[in-house]
């Protein structure tokens, strides 16, 4: 397997704050990675400069070996950032902590804007109705019914996408990142608010994903779901990599534990039973 | 159904297909049901405006039936009324009120705005950018046109004691190609404006544009060796079509055919907006009104599309401003104050933001209601004013608010497919 995300000592600052210090992460081809951590750990930052949503104090993010935050201008003298909406071009497709749906577009529509991504029809198309505007418009609307249908959510597509309940934004959002035909998803925490059965087909629906070719780089609060589909799992703590590895390990890491139930010096007490539970979830689920 | 164990694929899925017919049945029923309970419950409230509410229901229902063919000889109706509105005050008596509303005049000042709140709802309603400067581009378009006939430059020799009569401009059937330049300047201007500007949102976006609009006024008010200044243009010639057995000779402000070459162009608009709001185009400004970031990180090139949106608010109202300096012969920089782009604003959002047939309708209630008002003397801004309170405080939404067009889905629906992800697989495996 290939490096399909690969970010070498990549630091954001904000003024004197650290979100980010040195992360070295990759991402291999297939993979779902778990990005975890505890609130502010630098989680969400990852995203934003992944996305070329806001660009790094330092370092560099390699995508499918290529430099993904910058293009060359001028024939290859100078490097210019690129825009968000290249990098998604170029295959990075997310969803957002709190949904950022355009509320008052109906689901079909919020699809439609994804799979207008590599869509190249111009204003003079629009209103000259031309072949290649009637042909992407037809193509595009059957395959964001396909997404919707994919996600389980097709009975709705007229509905608009403010009118929804939580677990259905979800999934429209994740069928709006799939219209933009992604080779990396990035999920921001798509389990929270949702009930038990709800992130049932969630892990589910992201296997299903992840089997069609798409790689999945997750950041999850719900242990359960985080562990129990990665095969890999990344934990930040103030903006530093603590740990990674396979997700029996992690559980087990002392740091980790540290990070998130306190600096105990026995790294013993209550902890050790949930994440014993975890574990034994996570044994379960691989049997 | 066979109940032995072993069963072909084809009779699994004869099983599925007649489960889901037999729920869409249920389904049906139930919802018939309820239908009727809430008739039943809501009937003492509704009983005056039942007939009305069921032949509106009966008139909608049809329309929608045959849409194929209605909504074009609906089209070519509403322009058929809209283009003999201004001949009905000579067939007809009409009250005094509807005579104002309905002369040359009033009926080109409504259209000329109608164009100009379609290009400005492009901007606001669709985009979301608030505009304030709109004012800019009309006068660009008046000062193109001005330039390009030699009307500014005639009258600049007038201004200076030089002028002879030979030199006034006149007419000449390739004129008509002013247009198309006004269009090109306008955009060419809006994207200026733009490119360093559309990266400012909301309220700063406003305070630009604002500036904007008086710099354009303020420089056309300065610039004396290139508009005459103060002093303003005049001479602008009137449009004229020479065709083959007939000529069309535009005459006076007054005159009706302005009225028809403005609607004309709001026809044309309509048209290409709508084709444009129906198009990955629309959909990408709608998209980052929604939400500019979410927009961006699904692949809609941000900065471009606003450009566009731009570029098209500016060319409508470069179009709008070249027949209104040939309409009223006459152009000088207090013409193109901040009020005007207010009004303009004003328009669209009492109409309702984002939708076509608000644009137009507000463009009627705000050019034609002091109009119409007329007979209240200095009291009709008053009245004017105060519509605008009770509209906005009744209807914030505007008039027309614009709904989102529901798409014709294909029939591959999968009924029963939310969270069957799971449960659809253990059925096939128990049913194995």
């Amino acid at each position: 397997m290939t490096a399909l995300l690969e970010a070498r000592s990549v630091t954001k600052a904000f003024g004197g704050l650290l979100a980010l210090a040195n992360i070295d992460l990759t991402v291999a081809t297939g993979e779902i990675v778990g990005l975890i951590g505890p609130n502010g750990a630098g989680k969400t930052t990852f995203f934003n400069l992944a996305t070329g949503m806001s660009p790094p104090t330092s370092g560099d993010l390699l995508f499918e070996g290529h430099d993904l935050l910058s293009a060359s201008r001028l024939g290859g003298l100078r490097r210019r950032r690129r825009r968000p909406f290249e990098i998604t071009r170029a295959g990075v497709g997310r969803t957002f902590q709190n949904i950022r749906l355009f509320p008052n577009m109906t689901s079909l529509e919020n699809v439609m804007v994804g799979v207008d991504a590599h869509h190249r029809q111009s204003v003079v198309d629009a209103i000259l109705r031309t072949p290649r505007h009637r042909r992407e418009e037809g193509e595009g609307q059957q395959r964001a019914e396909e997404l919707l249908e994919f996600v389980g959510i097709h009975r709705l597509a007229n509905e608009l996408a403010g009118n929804l309940s939580y677990g259905d934004q979800r999934r429209v959002e994740i069928a709006r990142a799939l219209a933009t035909r992604p080779k990396l998803l990035l999920l921001d925490e798509p389990a929270a608010g949702m009930n038990p059965t709800e992130k049932r087909a969630l892990v589910e629906l992201i296997s299903t994903i992840r089997n069609q070719g798409v790689t999945i780089l997750i950041i999850e609060h719900d242990m359960k779901v985080v562990m129990g589909m990665s095969n890999r799992v990344v934990v930040l703590d103030y903006g530093r990599k603590i740990a990674e590895g396979p997700p029996a390990e992690v559980q087990h890491d002392r740091a980790v534990v540290e990070a998130y139930l306190g600096a105990t010096p026995s790294a013993d007490g209550d902890g050790d039973g949930v994440h014993d539970e975890a574990a034994t979830d996570d044994g379960a689920t691989d049997g | 159904m066979p109940d032995e164990g072993v069963r072909t694929a084809m009779d699994r899925r004869q099983h599925r297909v007649a489960r889901r017919r037999a729920a869409r049945a249920r389904r049906q029923q139930l919802s018939a049901t309820l239908a009727r309970q809430r008739a039943v419950v809501a009937r003492p409230i509704r009983d005056m405006t039942e007939p009305a509410i069921e032949s509106y229901r009966a008139v909608v229902a049809a329309i929608r039936a045959r849409r194929r063919w209605t909504y074009p000889v609906l089209a070519i109706a509403a322009i058929a009324v809209a283009a003999v509105l201004p001949l009905l005050p000579t067939w007809f008596t009409l009250p005094l009120w509807m005579e104002q509303g309905l002369n040359g005049a009033a009926l080109a000042r409504f259209a000329l705005f109608a164009l100009f709140a379609l290009g400005l709802n492009v901007v606001v309603g669709f985009a979301g950018l608030l505009d304030l400067g709109y004012v800019a581009f009309w006068a660009i378009g008046a000062y193109t046109a001005a330039m390009l006939t030699g009307a500014a430059k005639y009258s600049i020799a007038v201004s200076n004691g030089t002028a002879s009569l030979a030199d006034k401009p006149t007419w000449a059937g390739w004129m008509w190609f002013i247009i198309p330049v006004a269009l090109l300047v306008a955009v060419i201007a809006g994207v200026v404006l733009g490119s360093p500007t559309l990266r400012l949102r909301g309220d700063y976006l406003a305070i630009v544009t604002l500036g904007f609009g008086e710099i354009v006024r303020i420089f056309a008010n300065n610039m004396t060796s290139l508009t005459n200044g103060p002093r303003g243009n005049q001479s602008i010639p009137h449009p004229a079509l020479y065709l083959p057995g007939r000529d069309l000779v535009w005459g006076i402000f007054t005159d009706n055919k302005y009225y028809w070459l403005f609607l004309f162009f709001v026809i044309l608009w309509i048209v290409a907006i709508t084709l444009l709001d129906r198009s990955r185009i629309g959909r990408a400004w709608v998209a980052i009104r929604e939400d500019e970031i979410a927009a961006g990180a699904m692949g809609v090139p941000v900065v471009r599309m606003k450009l566009a949106a731009f570029a098209i608010g500016a060319c409508t109202a470069g179009v709008g401003g070249v027949i209104y300096a040939e309409q009223v012969n006459f152009i000088n920089p207090p013409t193109f104050t901040v009020i005007q782009s207010i009004l303009i604003l004003s328009m669209v959002v009492i109409g309702g933001m984002g939708s076509i047939p608000g644009a137009i309708l507000g463009a009627a209630l705000v050019a034609l209601l002091p109009e119409v008002f007329r007979s209240f003397s200095d009291y009709r801004f008053f009245v004017f004013g105060f519509a605008l309170v009770v509209v906005m405080a009744f209807r914030p939404q505007g008039l027309i608010p614009s709904r989102r067009r529901k798409l014709e889905l294909s029939g591959h629906v999968r009924e029963d497919s939310l969270g069957d992800l799971i449960t659809a697989d253990e059925d096939e495996e128990a049913d194995a």
